[in-house]
């Protein structure tokens, strides 16, 4: 696997991982992080989380990732572990970009 | 023939039969069912679904011991989605169990009604006070689906039909359900009610569907809405893989409950390093490109990586999507260093993404707020934001 390649995997990885982790934590669900796939629903089927619990998964981005999820913002972005994922590497990225330019 | 078939038969483009019973496979033109079903209302009729009722004091006990979730989850009124496991851990087929006052609903769409019986029978064990009926012949499945079936079914059958949650249902009566629960991520209301008043109900649906452009679909629409939201599929993903982690579907099981078929070989194989997932695949490109086929490679350098398990084109993208089984230790959403290689050795470059595909209509509509058909208020939450922030 190429350097490049191998390295976005593993910062993915550790983003899943805390994830997940701080879910379970937070949220009080029984499985274990394994048992967690990426592309799990988190509503409806899948982890069945409720409207409470979407508010503590915007509470869980802010204490654990510094992000502050605005009001207004599409909230797709909660459907599943995967897409918590993107959303916060997008706003890391976005963020050590504006810092680049600040500098 | 019941009168619900005639009128198919006289109506749809054209018929199959699936688990023994005559249903439309197309009813117009693909793309005129999908934009009805992603963007107004899509009426189908999916009687083919095998359904089982099962009654009596140990109900329960039968059914916790065949299906990998938990029962207990599951009040009155409320469904479980779930599957049924071999004795080796792998996914036979998904069903819904309905909990109607202690007695249950099987409703599953891929085997058909003599296997389902036998599967429940051959889990019956020392359990006496079990009752087991076939309502598969009785029974027809009218559905009401796309963003605007709740304003539809709120019509015919009243302001609670709004109140049912996702995966809950109202017993109209001891043989009619009004059912919510659908596999493509829209607003789908299905009733389950007898043969004999299934044709009056489709004529009235279809009647004050007029004002939400409802058009009438097939089951071939959804081989392309449930790979853009997928679900448990036997022809897809199913094809090359029965394994719930291989597949991303932990979520129907209940590692923690005490005893189910299936469970002592999925703990073990729980404990075993994964070699392959599945995962969703977009192209970068735009357009839909018939040289990419189910079988070709994903490559990564060079080297191959996964196969393609199933790919469509997504109207809703103008992109090709796909579902590929691939290495473990590629298999992550979010990475752009891959390709589909054809058979003609031509490299499509992707994008490898979280699933489901699309962001669906349904998640912008608020019944309580949003109408199809009442001019006094808007149709989605973007429209209402949009015009929140220009009176701002």
């Amino acid at each position: 696997m190429q350097e490049a390649l191998k390295n976005t995997i593993d910062e993915r990885n550790i983003v899943i991982d805390e994830v997940k982790k701080v879910l379970i934590e937070r949220l009080n669900l029984y499985q274990e992080p394994q048992d967690i796939d990426e592309d799990t629903p988190l509503f409806g089927s899948g982890l069945k989380l409720d409207s409470v619990d979407a508010t503590e998964v915007v509470v869980m981005l802010d204490m654990s990732f510094g992000i502050k999820v605005e009001e207004g913002t599409d909230p797709s972005f909660m459907r599943n572990i995967n897409q918590l994922v993107d959303f916060i590497l997008e706003r890391k990225r976005a963020t050590e970009a504006a810092a680049a330019e600040a500098a | 023939m019941n009168g619900l078939l005639a009128l198919h038969k006289q109506h749809a483009k054209e018929l199959t039969s699936v688990n023994g019973i005559e249903v439309p496979k197309q009813y117009n033109d693909l793309d005129k069912e999908y934009t009805a079903l992603r963007h107004n209302v899509a009426l189908s009729d999916y009687s083919h679904y095998s359904k089982l009722k099962i009654e009596g004091e140990e109900a329960f006990d039968v059914l916790d011991l065949a299906v990998a979730g938990d029962v207990a989850e599951i009040r009155d009124e409320q469904t479980l989605y779930t599957v049924l496991l071999d004795l080796d851990g792998s996914i036979i087929t998904d069903v819904y169990v309905m909990n109607d006052d202690d007695s249950y609903v099987v409703l599953s769409e891929h085997l058909d009604d003599a296997t389902l019986m036998n599967l429940f029978k051959d889990r019956m064990g020392e359990f006496e006070d079990v009752e087991m009926t076939s309502l598969t012949q009785s029974h027809a499945i009218v559905a009401m689906e796309g963003p605007y079936s709740w304003e539809l079914a709120q019509e015919i059958y009243g302001m609670d039909v709004i109140g049912i949650p996702f995966l809950g249902f109202i017993a109209l009566d001891d043989d009619t359900y009004i059912f919510r629960a659908g596999k493509h991520g829209e607003f789908s209301y299905k009733v389950i009610l007898p043969v004999a008043d299934a044709e009056a109900l489709w004529k009235e649906i279809e009647e004050k569907g007029v004002r939400y452009e409802l058009v009438k679909a097939g089951l071939a629409l959804h081989e392309l809405t449930r790979l853009e939201n997928p679900y448990f599929s036997p022809t897809g993903s199913g094809s090359v893989s029965r394994d719930p982690r291989e597949l991303q579907l932990q979520w129907m099981v209940r590692y923690d409950k005490d005893e189910f078929l299936g469970r002592e070989r999925l703990l073990e194989k729980r404990d075993e390093a994964l070699s392959k997932k599945i995962i969703g695949v977009v192209l970068q490109q735009e357009g839909e490109i018939e040289a990419i086929c189910v079988g070709d490679s994903v490559v990564c350098g060079g080297e191959e990586i996964g196969k393609l398990v199933a790919c469509r084109y997504s109207p809703s993208l103008k992109k090709m999507i796909a579902q590929a089984l691939i290495d473990e230790a590629y298999a992550y959403a979010g990475i752009d260093a891959y390709a589909i290689k054809t058979t003609d050795g031509v490299e499509f470059k992707v994008n490898t993404t979280a699933t489901p595909f699309i962001n669906n209509h349904s998640m912008l509509i608020n019944p309580n707020e949003n109408s199809f058909v009442n001019p006094d208020k808007f149709r989605n939450m973007l429209e209402q934001l949009e015009a929140k922030q220009a009176e701002a």
